[in-house]
């Protein structure tokens, strides 16, 4: 029943894209609301609180598509290796079972229970419209309190679980990307190698350190906030203005870029090990059926951007919370209009080298996708005793062409919106507080969340395409990996 | 097999006609059991395609064939027959059909050196030699 649900990935994107898109008119709607129907007074307590939920809860969608589309991946990466072990088991190979690790188990998990935090936070809003309806003072504000939290917690283990969601297929990559060709080598020249897998050496340790960190830091943020407020408003039946809002709301940024720049990092040891398979396969085929092998076209510059980019995002996040957040939560100051854009620049460049990683993985298995077939039949007619030899495939003058440039463009217009929701609305803010005009500034403050939201919204479903796109090139991959051996393994037996 | 068939079918026509070449000699080299179900797989994968995708997509195919050697082409045609068993009539006869409408447009000696080939293919293998009515 779960892998039912888990194909449902593309639908679950585009049903958390609906609820972003449904959430940008109603935040439409309640500025104008606030702006020139100010009377109606019962439209804006609904759109507040609905707007301060439904368009994270979108957003948690999309983030479970995301999920659920490198769910199917680990299963098609995982079934060829399993497909591989068994067919090699036929000839008599001795393999060894990986170890699984606790994050490729808890992944999933984390998937579920964060869109469940999510869904939970959604429906204490109910309770929370109804409050603000009845003018419930002490029930509206403690149900405020509440709602936050959940939604940092299901956005910490949503982001988390996809981080950890490709830390699997980086471990499931990296055992098969170095034991398919060792497994080939035993099979056809019948040699051994004694050299064991070391599987520590496949997931790099301090990124998981890492990924732990901002799904604490993501997840733990509006917690203690949360507790002193509700305490403080329960025994004195007053708000703690001194817990900067701004603060801790970039605190949760803070912990949501360490996690975006560790996603960064598992993405370019997916490309360092789709490459190594190329190469590693390449050779062996090369050794096997005595050819030629090509080298590897260059790397692409767009991989060396990633860092820059990841480095960039995460660096200008520590600056904006260290040297703005903090400064202004105690010393109030006309720079606080620049925390938000601040945050949104942060978060543009490391989307942006998320984006360029994507891109460069849809080349790679594009690539890997051409030297397959050729290097099994390569080795089949080895072993057929057949001196038949099909040429390695020429690499490409400009691999960049392979890439799927337009869901990049689509990334970027993605950024473009979540830039262009916080910077232009920053100078009108800006103008409105120079011209003494506060009630104006606010209410153009409110327009952030819902035009951020949906860049955001634009990012995600991008990167769930790019994904989805991924999907069909690894069960190209299954099918192709999963035939080869079993065909190699057949004509051995036959042999023998 | 049906993503991958998809993906073939929204690549540029060089990119899919390199990628099926190497399938396709991938595929005529494998056991012949194992070769009717990867070929089966193959078609009705191809059967789900948009009518707007499959016949570009099974025009490449067949031009890739008939660029293949002679025991390649051979051994995909026998897998290809004996797969017709494998799949429901309705998805092996519109393959056939669009198979032979695009070798029509190829040109007519095209045209008779494929039906010719399977034709023969047929009769030595003792299987059911296929409708060749392209209209």
């Amino acid at each position: 029943m779960m892998d039912k649900i888990y194909s449902k990935y593309k639908e679950i994107l585009f049903f958390g894209f609906s609820l972003v898109i449904i959430s940008l008119g109603l935040g439409i709607w309640r500025f104008f609301n606030q702006m020139y129907i100010t009377s109606d007074n019962l439209v804006e307590i609904v759109l507040r609180r609905f707007l301060e939920i439904i368009p994270l809860l979108g957003l948690g969608f999309l983030k479970l598509g995301i999920g659920f589309a490198i769910v199917t991946i680990v299963r098609n990466i995982s079934a060829t290796g399993e497909n591989a072990t068994k067919s090699f088991n036929k000839a008599g190979l001795e393999l060894e079972k990986p170890k699984i690790p606790f994050f490729s188990k808890a992944f999933p998990w984390f998937l579920i229970s964060g869109i469940i935090s999510e869904l939970i936070a959604a429906i204490v809003m109910i309770f929370w419209i109804n409050a603000g309806i009845k003018g419930d003072a002490f029930a509206d504000h403690i149900y405020e309190i509440i709602t936050v939290p959940i939604e940092a917690l299901g956005v910490a283990l949503l982001i988390g679980g996809i981080a950890f969601g490709l830390a699997t297929i980086v471990m499931n990559l990296g055992i098969q990307v170095n034991e398919l060709p060792r497994r080939l080598k035993i099979l056809t020249k019948g040699e051994k190698n004694p050299e064991v897998l070391d599987q520590n050496k496949i997931v790099p340790k301090w990124t998981i350190i890492l990924t732990l960190t901002g799904m604490i830091v993501t997840g733990s943020s509006f917690i203690p906030v949360a507790i002193v407020r509700a305490i403080h408003y329960s025994v004195t039946g007053s708000t703690l203005a001194s817990l900067n809002g701004l603060l801790w709301d970039t605190w949760i940024f803070v912990g949501i870029a360490i996690l975006l720049f560790s996603i960064s990092y598992w993405l370019l040891r997916i490309i360092k090990w789709l490459r190594k398979q190329r190469s590693g396969l390449g050779e062996t085929v090369g050794e096997i059926a005595e050819i030629e092998t090509r080298p590897l076209e260059q790397p692409l510059k767009i991989t060396t951007a990633v860092h820059s980019f990841a480095t960039a995002g995460l660096t200008w996040m520590f600056i904006f919370f260290f040297v703005i957040a903090i400064y202004n939560a105690f010393n109030p100051s006309p720079l606080q209009i620049l925390i938000k854009p601040g945050r949104a620049i942060s978060l543009a460049l490391l989307f942006i080298g998320i984006g360029l990683a994507l891109l460069t993985i849809v080349v790679n298995l594009k690539l890997t996708a051409f030297m397959l077939p050729g290097s099994f039949t390569n080795i089949v007619n080895v072993i057929k005793g057949d001196n038949k030899r099909e040429e390695t495939p020429k690499p490409p003058d400009k691999p960049i062409k392979l890439s799927p440039l337009k869901l990049f463009f689509g990334l970027l217009s993605g950024v473009f919106l979540v830039l262009l929701g916080t910077l232009p609305i920053a100078v009108l803010r800006l103008s409105y507080k120079l011209q003494g005009m506060e009630n104006k500034q606010w209410i153009t403050e409110h327009l952030i969340g819902p035009v951020v939201s949906t860049g955001v919204g634009i990012i995600f479903l991008t990167i769930g395409l790019f994904f989805s796109t991924i999907v069909g090139f690894v069960k190209a991959r299954k099918s192709i990996i999963s035939e080869g051996v079993e065909s190699c393994v057949y004509y051995t037996l036959e042999k023998k | 097999m049906n993503d991958m068939i998809q993906m073939l079918a929204d690549a540029s026509e060089e990119e899919r006609a390199s990628m099926l070449s190497q399938r396709l000699k991938m595929l005529a080299g494998q056991p012949e059991e194992q070769r009717i179900q990867s070929l089966a797989g193959l078609i009705s994968a191809i059967n789900k395609l948009k009518p707007k995708k499959m016949k570009p997509f099974i025009a490449t195919r067949t031009k890739v064939l008939m660029s293949l050697s002679q025991e390649e082409k051979e051994a995909l045609m026998v897998g290809r027959l004996k797969a017709a068993k494998v799949v429901d009539e309705n998805t092996h006869k519109t393959d056939m059909m669009i198979t032979l409408e695009v070798a029509k447009e190829m040109g007519e000696d095209k045209f008779k050196m494929f039906v010719g080939l399977l034709k023969m293919t047929a009769e030595k293998h003792g299987l059911p030699a296929p409708l060749m009515d392209a209209s």
